[in-house]
């Protein structure tokens, strides 16, 4: 049993959560770019395209004594992905989908999966609709009225970000994070720190253990 | 030829076409000559790159001339710096490139570790050079001073030997090209490259932008694959001009396929080794030989592989499978359908054949086997890997202060990062074919296995797509999975239908005794 925890020896009230963000959107609208500068804060205007899917994490605190440690899974874009993303979006607890503010048609992929997601992710996903590439303004094909109404309309968060200059990402994922069942994930943890192992039993995806 | 080539796109000039292939029936015209016949006295300019504007049939033969010339210039380039002569390979320890111009250094390798590796490797490449050029002399096959030889020796234990210890890379090319036997493919299809290039010259649809989309995202550290800026002109690589034709020629003879992210890194790292033509066969090659189905639309055969890795992997690594299975039923198999998250890593190991998994040197040494011993090298890799990996996945697993049952963020991290850092090919390669338990895994094996995970996986979607006329939730889809499970292994009796290493390996010995 783990006993590890600041919280078990009662030292103060730091709180650590752990949770699964997926990625997704329309092939080359910069999702990889957006967890680069959110995980390395660094950009390159040739990154490689993602196969599959790619793995990171990282750790922001949001206020003095909360840490939430993203799990995050950064996947392929192009339309055939389709069927393995589900496997990936299926225990994320936050889903990031992203669509490039000048290309018209990734916002119709947006759409798509964010239907995707309300229809087959755990019911309560907290979902954001990101739209990337804020420094092509000039170039700027889908406007922020309408994707912002889009996002209303359906209860979603809104952001647009720039990966390349770095402009509101953090704050995005910060975002998330505060809307994220903290009390409810802290809660669990506590639970199966005390949780008996029951051989019959298996254990959903979507907990995860802390990992101090 | 088991797949008819359809010419039903009337996009590019139909007179063209079949001059082509008239030449190419009597004469063995390359598109070259025909087109350096058609030339017009047009001074060429040619502002926008090709893909941006429709091209007028001058424009375009232009451009394709001009572009394959490039083309030859680089190859030849490329081919230079990977000649062995050993001046050459210390000029590498001078330089931010490696012999085939990718970065040497990255996130996970450092310059000083690439180049004290490098300084070993390169001896033994210089060895293994003058034994390959011995074999082809015991074999009757002369390789002029700076040729390549386009005959290899037949099939034998001595010669696989050898491929395992790595193929001369400027002999690369060729050697896949024998061993996959792309000459009887070129052979078949005399001429048909030739007019696909023709045909998709002015092609636009969802495959063509999808690669238009990763043209500029395939091997960007590599110095070939770069855009070159002259004069403040910048013009498009040769190398990415050849890889738009070779994949949408690609997208139109495959139409199951199409385009599909991960067949640029196949095909552009083809393209280092050969020339435009036998890449695109031996795309082809690979696509319907070594990774069937693995690019399909629907990508149902990424996940066979993946459940014939994880049987593998539960055969031959069961510590390694211990800490992946996530399914608390231990006898069933019901992974296959439901596969364990592990399989988000090992994904591209399959679609990319270890491209961007491995560092460039080790990648082709795997490819060096895969064209020569089928797609059970890439099952034996993979595995060797989590064989390299199994006492810190182990030593992971103790530091976790619980076991939820399923893969820490820590042991993903490691498994998709540590494969990156595996510069000593050799390491990799005897750990492969010498000291492990299945050094001696058979194709057919592989085969069996898969025909099983088919079969499975069919059975459990037919059961799935009867189920959901009912209407099913998540919870309900879990749970039927496990009834079919159970079923199943009553049905059929999986036991003694389940793939058994032991049983197959005592089969080969009698085999191999009778023969």
């Amino acid at each position: 049993m783990s006993s590890n925890t600041a919280t078990e020896h009662g030292q103060s009230a730091m709180r650590f959560a752990q949770f699964k963000l997926v990625l997704l959107g329309e092939s080359a609208v910069g999702k990889s770019s957006i967890v680069h500068r959110f995980v390395k804060d660094s950009f390159t205007d040739s990154r490689e395209s993602t196969i599959g899917a790619a793995f990171l994490t990282q750790t922001i605190q949001i206020d003095a004594n909360t840490t939430v440690k993203f799990e995050i899974w950064d996947t392929a874009g192009q339309e055939r992905y389709r069927s393995l993303a589900s496997m990936y979006y299926r225990n994320a607890q936050a889903a990031l989908v992203v669509f490039d503010i000048t290309q018209e048609s990734s916002l119709d992929k947006a759409k798509y999966w964010i239907k995707e997601l309300q229809k087959q992710a755990s019911s309560g996903i907290v979902i954001a609709l990101v739209g990337n590439k804020l420094d092509l303004e000039e170039e700027r094909k889908i406007s922020k009225d309408e994707a912002q109404a889009f996002a209303n309309e359906l209860g979603l968060m809104y952001a647009e970000v720039s990966a390349k200059t770095g402009e509101k990402v953090k704050d995005c994922f910060k975002d998330i994070a505060l809307k994220l069942p903290l009390e409810e994930k802290l809660s669990q943890q506590g639970q199966r720190r005390r949780r008996t192992v029951d051989l019959n039993q298996r254990p959903s995806t979507n907990e995860q253990q802390c990992a101090c | 030829m088991d797949t008819e080539v359809s010419f039903s796109t009337p996009n590019l000039v139909e007179e063209h076409s079949d001059a082509l292939a008239r030449h190419n029936s009597d004469g063995g015209y390359s598109l070259i000559d025909y087109y350096a016949e058609t030339r017009r006295e047009e001074p060429f300019t040619l502002v926008n790159p090709p893909h941006k504007k429709t091209l007028t049939r001058t424009e375009s033969i232009q451009s394709l001339k001009k572009s394959r010339t490039s083309l030859e210039r680089v190859q030849s380039k490329i081919g230079e710096s990977i000649n062995q002569e050993p001046n050459r390979l210390n000029a590498i320890l001078a330089s931010d490139r490696d012999r085939y111009g990718f970065r040497k250094s990255n996130h996970y390798v450092k310059t000083e570790d690439y180049d004290e590796w490098w300084t070993q490797y390169s001896q033994y490449l210089a060895r293994r050079k003058k034994k390959w050029e011995k074999l082809m002399a015991k074999n009757g096959l002369l390789v002029a001073k700076k040729g390549s030889p386009t005959r290899f020796p037949a099939r034998s234990e001595e010669l696989r030997r050898y491929v395992r210890k790595g193929i001369p890379a400027e002999w690369r090319g060729d050697a896949w090209f024998y061993f996959a036997k792309g000459y009887d493919k070129l052979k078949d299809n005399k001429g048909v490259y030739d007019k696909l290039v023709g045909e998709t010259m002015n092609m636009i649809n969802e495959n063509t932008e999808a690669i238009e989309k990763d043209l500029h995202r395939t091997f960007p550290e590599n110095v070939h694959f770069n855009d070159i800026t002259r004069n403040g002109i910048t013009e498009e690589s040769p190398l990415l001009q050849t890889l738009r034709r070779v994949l949408k020629c690609f997208s139109k003879y495959r139409p199951s396929i199409g385009y599909c992210q991960s067949l640029n890194f196949i095909a552009g790292l083809l393209l280092v080794f050969l020339d435009e033509e036998r890449a695109f066969w031996m795309l082809v090659i690979v696509t319907e030989r070594y990774l069937p189905g693995i690019h399909e639309f629907n990508l149902e055969g990424v996940n066979v592989h993946q459940g014939v890795l994880m049987l593998c992997l539960r055969q031959y690594l069961p510590n390694v499978w211990a800490l992946i299975n996530e399914s608390s039923h231990s006898n069933n198999n019901s992974f296959l359908y439901d596969l364990p998250t592990l399989s988000f890593c090992t994904t591209s190991w399959f679609m990319s054949i270890f491209v961007g998994v491995l560092p460039i040197e080790t990648t082709l040494r795997v490819w060096d086997c895969l064209f020569y011993e089928e797609s059970k090298a890439i099952f034996q890799v993979s595995l060797t890997i989590f064989k390299l990996l199994e006492p810190q996945m182990v030593d992971l697993s103790h530091k976790r202060s619980e076991d939820d049952g399923i893969l820490s963020a820590e042991l993903f991290q490691m498994i998709q990062n540590a494969p990156k850092r595996i510069l000593d090919a050799n390491a990799l390669m005897e750990e492969c074919f010498r000291y492990s338990s299945f050094s001696k895994l058979s194709q057919e094996e592989i085969q069996n296995c898969k025909k099983y995970v088919i079969e499975s996986r069919s059975r459990y979607n037919e059961l799935i797509k009867r189920r959901s006329a009912v209407g099913m939730d998540e919870q309900e889809r879990k749970e039927l999975m496990r009834t079919a499970v159970l079923l199943e292994n009553k049905q059929i009796g999986l036991k003694s239908m389940n793939w058994n290493g032991r049983l197959n390996s005592r089969m080969r010995r009698i085999q191999q005794r009778i023969r």
